[in-house]
């Protein structure tokens, strides 16, 4: 029973506990659905227990949902995961598709190698699937083209996005700029990053503009260029005064202005943004260095070190933080599967216990049940047995009577009055006289326990010749005897015993004999 | 075998089997109870506080007594008598509350640093890369005051300012100083104050210091690193020790995730105390007399029977204020504080609450870590505009009449791309 018991018990912890499969499963079940638990199912995954099958799932789900990931790892590892992936799932299956694209982006984000990304693209052409991954794709022969040096190709393929509407016009605007950058068309490019930068929100803004100045300076038209400036001192909010006026620094470098060009980098050094900072502290320092002023310079260029220092200790703790944070996470994760798997062993265990006392209480009535049953046939038992008793009793009793009877019997016989009563063959009249009459009460009062008197006792109404009738038919005379002793017939002294027994109120169901013995 | 003997064999029989199956019922619970018990950490529920009103300040309970150390009378404020928490406006401490709206410059643009407030100025401290900026009361900016580097009057961090407008001075001490960078009041570098020609190798990693001009000297607390000489002294100009409090007792391990607190409150003293962020230790609020030199306790804390927790000193001008706070880890080796609750205790009567403290000038909520927005005599708060916008577009309707209409006007004067706004209050005396 106990074995049973803890047999159950252990078979329902194992049914609590979940595989890897199952994780894996609401991985995919969850892609694209529900992110922060998709990534909660993919941390629960035990990847030193991986089959074989479920480490391939595994690691395309990890490569998909982390590019961090996928970029950590090496060239073969990506090549021999999507050789294997290639041959699982036959073209026409998302997978197939999505490890295609996994290795293209692998190739384009770590390997830059452009002829491959060029070569990879083209194949996944005619296998795309969503609108974004026809945006990638132009993206991606946008850029292996750009970096071949086929400009004219690479503009074609903003054109066509452009027109299928899958990039934002920003970006397009963007890109068309870089390439005539690349041409050397200048005038073009300036046009092009002016309609981004109208489109723009984001803090590529002064990234641009330092682009448009430094363009516009580099075609020396100092008045467009000045006048750009302006304009964009108007445009910035407070966010951009440090980008401002680092590009004001430059504005006035490329002016051969070294003077203002300090005091717009020292204000740029001064305005909160490090990263700006030190760009400007670096300027400073190459001003500084033409001058010659080798102490100024070694200061400028060890300030650009602290900052830069600092701004990698800052990103350090950021993410040393966000690591601890992820640990904490991952613990709090591992609490809460360890509460859960509390929670279902208490909730088992209460069923249990709960089982266990129904059990228990259908054991105890059951138990109770056979208790009684056998009290029963115990006392049924006994009773039988005292029934048996009292049978024995009673028999020994007859017997006692029976042999009491006998002995009377005999006793009377040995009576002389008893001789003249028994007559059985003669049917001659029997004379008692009163002494005989007296010894027959004598005899029977000895012998049966003062029977007259009860008799009178009981039946005042009785006189003494009833009395002496009731006295024969005690010790049994036979009919002929009382017939012959009261000269009457035998259905005469039958009807005698009748009228006596009507007299002392005997019922139908008992003769008188039957009465008379009792007394 | 009779029925009866029979009857009490079966019976003893069924005892034994009830209890082994009892024993094995009590285990299966047992387990299942244990595996479901959960694991938490040591929670304590703290009991509701009682809240009382601002008008209840008399009514308070005394919760400290005095003790007499070297005919030094000093404070000592037992933890254990404080039930209560009372809600108090800002305006309980300060008057004159304004707005002040930096000048928009490009070159006066502030970050986050502390804010030193005088009569006549502002000081805001370094932040990031951006240095000290002096400022006038109304905003107007001045210049920045020294620059971040390690030149002559250049600093990478700012531990203790000081702005003496009769000497027409601001002192600056940097962490890890030798000296204290000494400049006037457009901002221009002008020379240093060594903090000391005694000992070859006493820096102050971080420290408390006030200058008095006109009795040409100055006093400096340190944070006591426990291999350095002394943690204070009083010393002239020149940097020539007129007095010097050893060591002793209050070392520190050499840790920078101490620190060293300052109300400059006394007008002829120094006041300070240490907060231990590893060491758990009881400390005590000093005061170091510019005169004597000495350095005397004036205020403790009496934790009883309870845990020593995080506590930091604050002094006021009638009060003494606690804060108590627990530490939490936040990566690896990084630490912050959180959950801070600070207590104040009546020098005079000993009467003292928990309390919190409500901005009723601006939008009525909550101030947090009160004491440390207050200093040489002023409440401060160094706020960007945005954030400034969005606390009085929630803030006003929890505000009186006349208020609201204050500050709805001010709503509408402010702009996302301001510099930060500096709200000043003029601490009450007495308070």
């Amino acid at each position: 029973m106990r074995k049973l018991l803890y047999l159950f018990l252990v078979c329902m912890l194992l049914m609590g506990c979940r595989g890897n499969r199952y994780y894996l499963d609401k991985v995919e079940a969850l892609w694209g659905v529900d992110y922060d638990s998709m990534q909660y199912y993919l941390l629960s995954v035990d990847s030193a227990s991986l089959t074989s099958d479920e480490s391939i799932d595994y690691q395309y789900f990890r490569m998909m949902a982390s590019n961090n990931y996928l970029m950590s790892l090496g060239k073969q590892q990506v090549d021999s995961f999507v050789s294997i992936m290639k041959r699982r799932y036959p073209i026409g299956h998302e997978r197939a598709f999505r490890c295609r694209q996994i290795e293209l982006h692998y190739y384009y984000n770590k390997l830059s190698e452009w002829q491959k990304v060029d070569s990879l693209a083209h194949d996944l052409k005619h296998y795309l699937l969503t609108r974004s991954d026809s945006s990638k794709w132009y993206n991606y022969k946008l850029h292996a083209k750009k970096m071949m040096g086929e400009i004219d190709s690479a503009f074609h393929y903003i054109e066509a996005a452009m027109q299928l509407h899958l990039w934002e016009l920003r970006y397009a605007y963007e890109q068309q700029a870089i390439l005539h950058h690349m041409n050397g068309q200048a005038d073009s490019a300036i046009v092009c990053y002016l309609q981004s930068m109208e489109l723009d929100t984001t803090q590529n803004l002064f990234y641009l503009n330092r682009l448009v100045l430094n363009m516009l300076v580099d075609v020396k038209d100092v008045r467009k260029a000045t006048e750009y400036l302006m304009e964009v001192r108007q445009r910035m909010n407070r966010s951009d005064v440090p980008y401002y006026h680092l590009v004001k620094g430059d504005y006035w470098s490329a002016m051969h202005e070294p003077d203002s060009a300090m005091k717009s980098y020292r204000i740029a050094t001064e305005t909160g943004n490090d990263y700006i900072a030190s760009l400007a502290y670096e300027r400073m320092g190459g001003i500084t260095k033409t001058r010659h002023s080798d102490g100024e310079t070694f200061r400028m260029y060890h300030n650009a070190q602290r900052v830069w220092n600092d701004i990698f200790f800052s990103l350090n703790n950021e993410k040393k933080t966000h690591d601890f944070e992820a640990l904490k996470i991952r613990n709090q994760l591992n609490e809460l599967k360890v509460e859960r798997q509390n929670h279902i062993i208490l909730i088992l265990g209460l069923t249990l216990f709960v089982l266990v006392l129904i059990s228990g209480f259908v054991f105890y009535y059951i138990h109770q049940r056979r208790v009684n049953e056998r009290k029963r046939l115990i006392q049924e038992n006994v009773v039988l047995k005292q029934q048996e008793e009292l049978s024995l009793l009673r028999e020994r009793e007859a017997l006692m009577r029976e042999k009491d009877a006998r002995m009377r019997e005999e006793l009377f016989k040995r009576m002389h009055v008893f001789e003249k009563l028994s007559t059985s063959e003669k049917e001659q009249p029997i004379r008692l006289s009163e002494s005989d009459w007296a010894e027959i009460r004598l005899m029977l009062d000895s012998g049966y326990a003062d029977f007259t008197r009860k008799l009178k006792k009981a039946f005042p109404d009785l006189t003494d010749k009833e009395i002496n009738f009731c006295c024969l038919v005690r010790i049994h005379v036979s009919l002929q005897s009382l017939s012959d002793i009261y000269c009457i017939s035998k259905n005469s002294v039958s009807r005698r015993k009748l009228r006596l027994k009507e007299k002392m109120g005997i019922g139908e169901d008992t003769t008188l004999d039957d009465f008379l013995n009792l007394i | 075998m009779d029925a009866e003997e029979q009857e009490n064999i079966y019976r003893k029989k069924q005892k034994m089997n009830m209890k082994q199956a009892g024993w094995v019922v009590m285990a299966i619970a047992l387990a299942a109870c244990s595996g479901g018990k959960q694991s938490h950490g040591d929670e304590r529920k703290q009991k509701e506080a009682k809240f009382i009103t601002y008008s209840m300040v008399d009514e308070l309970p005394v919760v400290a007594h005095s003790v007499e150390v070297d005919g030094q009378e000093v404070t000592v404020c037992e933890l254990g008598l404080l039930k209560d928490t009372l809600d108090l406006p800002l305006s309980y401490w300060v008057e004159d509350f304004e707005v002040v709206k930096l000048d928009t410059r490009d070159e006066a643009l502030v970050g986050q640093g502390s804010v030193l407030v005088s009569d006549n100025y502002i000081l805001v401290g370094r932040s990031g890369n951006v240095p000290c900026k002096l400022f006038r009361r109304d905003g107007s900016y001045v210049g920045n005051v020294g620059s971040i580097g390690q030149g002559p009057g250049e600093y990478t961090m700012v531990y203790d300012m000081q702005i003496d407008e009769q000497a027409e001075r601001i002192y600056l001490l940097p962490w890890n100083a030798k000296s204290i960078l000494v400049y006037n009041l457009r901002g221009e570098y002008l020379s240093d104050i060594p903090l000391n020609k005694k000992y070859e190798k006493l820096i102050v990693p971080k420290g408390k210091f006030k200058v008095d001009a006109a009795k040409n000297r100055m006093a400096v607390i340190l944070l006591p690193f426990n291999y350095l000489p002394v943690v204070a002294w009083v010393q002239d100009m020149e940097g020539n020790f007129l007095h010097e409090v050893p060591m002793n007792h209050l070392g520190v391990k050499p840790d920078f995730s101490n620190e060293i607190y300052s109300s400059k409150t006394p007008s002829d003293a120094l006041d300070a105390s240490l907060f231990t962020f590893f060491e758990l230790r009881k400390d005590t609020l000093y005061h170091l007399n510019m005169e004597s030199g000495k350095l005397l306790p004036k205020f403790t804390l009496d934790f009883g029977q309870r845990d020593i927790t995080l506590h930091d000193y604050h002094e006021f001008p009638g009060h003494y204020v606690v804060g108590l706070t627990n530490p939490v880890q936040v990566g690896d080796n990084t630490y912050q504080t959180e959950g801070e609750s600070f207590f104040m205790v009546d020098k005079e009567t000993r009467k003292g609450t928990f309390f919190r403290v409500n901005n009723d000038y601006l939008d009525n909520a909550p101030i947090q870590y009160m004491p440390f927005q207050f200093s040489n005599g002023y409440y401060t708060l160094n706020i960007e505009p945005a954030i400034l916008m969005e606390r009085l577009e929630k803030g006003l309707n929890k505000l009186d009449a006349d208020r609201q209409e204050q500050m709805k006007s001010l709503l509408g004067t402010i702009g996302e791309n301001d510099n930060n706004y500096i709200l000043i209050g003029k601490l009450k005396r007495g308070l």
